[in-house]
């Protein structure tokens, strides 16, 4: 059920995002503004449990995503543990990418 | 010296003469390489001669003797009663089943869901026996091997949240049954069998809890079967409405 | 019974639980968290500049709307899984609808961007 639950969360970045979007629409300023506000504790205690939430997806889809897709190489099955181990890998290639986007932009 | 004893909580119901399911304990000898299912037959042997339960082989092969042992679907031969040592131990029947006796199931809606996914090869062509049998590499035998490893012994069924709620869901077993036939490379019957499985009682009834999996006695992963079930629906969704020529 | 129409949708629900599962934590640790405290992109111009980047657009909105979908598909499961069994209908109408009016917010504020 918790699992389930996380995609509350999910769908809270997204609103999260579209709101970012708007605010940026709005200029630098009001970005500026915007983000003054997202440091607050109220709303940094808020988005840490979202931010465990959102990677308890993750872990319990990787955890998943073997039994749904059944890998095999001829006519032995990959473990469960490689394409969970595998997803992993690309998580943090992704995630040095963004990192290195987001560095290279200022 | 005092022998060991455990007292084992067994669930009656006579229909001709309990209005209600009730509660029996049973004070039964403990010993270390005693299953449930001994016990049961003690009681039965020793004790009480009105108390009925399936069984059969009693080494985890026939899937008879399921039942509910302290709240969990456990096969009673597979069971051991130093698992619980001192505590009682609480036998039921299979939860979602109608009770026909005791810790008998009525298991017709079972065996319906069964027959429903086809369980069996269907051919298009079929070749006379001088043309020989239907051949198959290993790697397409492992394709569906695990999920024919079903015992049928609905401890899955018991452990299924969605079986509970929606009796009308086909369930694991008959869902892993019926993937079990969609990736056999001698079946051609995958239009009629996804008619079923790809319904919204066959697989897309499924919320992958995974319980099914976690009692399974044999392994079979049934809800792997069921997630392998939803791409192959999706994949002949697909087809169906992108490439409506050339039905398989 | 017949094929169902599930596919449609839980494809969607498939991509949306892959992508923001490899992407979305990051996403909120980089965002929510240290773009605001100026660790990335500390200069407002620069940060805006990113976010208006024809690619960062396409992310955000494929983001939201496949996150979306997903989320919608598993609350309307949940929901009647919680005991709102006569209301499935309604609830999934309601969840998918939600999912498709955020997927059309989402695309105007990457066109207004």
């Amino acid at each position: 059920m918790l699992r389930e639950l996380t995609s509350v969360f999910v769908a809270y970045f997204a609103f999260w995002t579209i709101c970012l979007l708007f605010q940026a629409s709005r200029g630098p300023e009001q970005l500026a503004a915007f983000l003054t506000t997202m440091r607050k504790p109220g709303w940094l205690i808020w988005h840490a449990i979202g931010l465990l939430a959102v990677l308890f997806h993750t872990y319990t889809w990787f955890e998943t995503a073997p039994k749904v897709l059944a890998v095999r190489i001829g006519e032995k099955r990959v473990p469960d543990r490689v394409i969970v181990g595998a997803q992993w890998v690309a998580f943090v290639v992704v995630a040095a990418v963004f990192f290195a986007l987001l560095r290279l932009a200022g | 010296m005092a022998e060991e004893t455990i007292v084992l909580r067994v669930q009656r119901y006579r229909p001709e003469q309990d209005s209600d399911p009730y509660f029996q304990d049973y004070e039964v000898p403990y010993r270390k390489d005693w299953v449930v299912l001994d016990a049961l037959n003690w009681i039965k042997e020793y004790k009480d001669g009105t108390l009925s339960f399936r069984w059969s082989c009693r080494m985890g092969v026939c899937g008879s003797c399921g039942m509910m042992v302290n709240g969990r679907p456990r096969l009673t031969c597979n069971t051991f009663l130093r698992e619980f040592y001192p505590n009682p131990i609480t036998v039921e029947p299979l939860v979602n089943f109608d009770i026909e006796r005791d810790l008998v199931i009525c298991m017709d809606t079972f065996l319906e869901k069964l027959k429903k996914v086809k369980p069996w090869i269907i051919r298009r062509e079929v070749k006379s026996p001088e043309e020989g049998p239907y051949n198959q590499t290993p790697a397409q035998l492992y394709r569906y091997k695990q999920f024919s490893m079903c015992i049928n012994c609905m401890l899955c069924y018991a452990a299924c949240p969605v079986v509970g709620m929606h009796p009308e869901f086909l369930g694991p077993a008959a869902l892993a049954l019926g993937v079990r036939y969609l990736l056999d490379s001698r079946d051609q019957g995958w239009n009629e069998r996804m008619e079923e499985v790809g319904s919204h009682e066959g697989v897309w009834g499924c919320t992958f809890v995974g319980e099914c999996s976690e009692v399974c006695p044999k392994h079979v992963d049934p809800a792997a079967a069921i997630q392998q079930g939803k791409v192959l629906a999706t994949l002949d969704w697909f087809k169906r409405w992108l490439m409506p020529w050339g039905q398989k | 019974m017949a094929r169902s129409n599930e596919p449609a949708v839980w494809s969607l629900f498939a991509a949306g639980g892959a992508l923001t599962a490899l992407v979305l934590p990051i996403h909120v640790l980089l965002f929510v968290f240290l773009v605001p405290f100026g660790v990335l992109a500390g200069d407002p111009d620069a940060l805006l500049a990113f976010l208006r980047h024809p690619l960062f657009r396409l992310y955000a909105f494929v983001l939201c709307c496949l996150g979306l979908v997903h989320a919608a598909h598993r609350l309307r499961f949940t929901l009647v899984d919680l005991g709102l069994h006569g209301l499935a209908v309604p609830i999934a109408w309601i969840c998918y609808l939600g999912a498709v009016l955020g997927t059309v917010v989402a695309l105007y504020a990457v066109i207004v961007l």
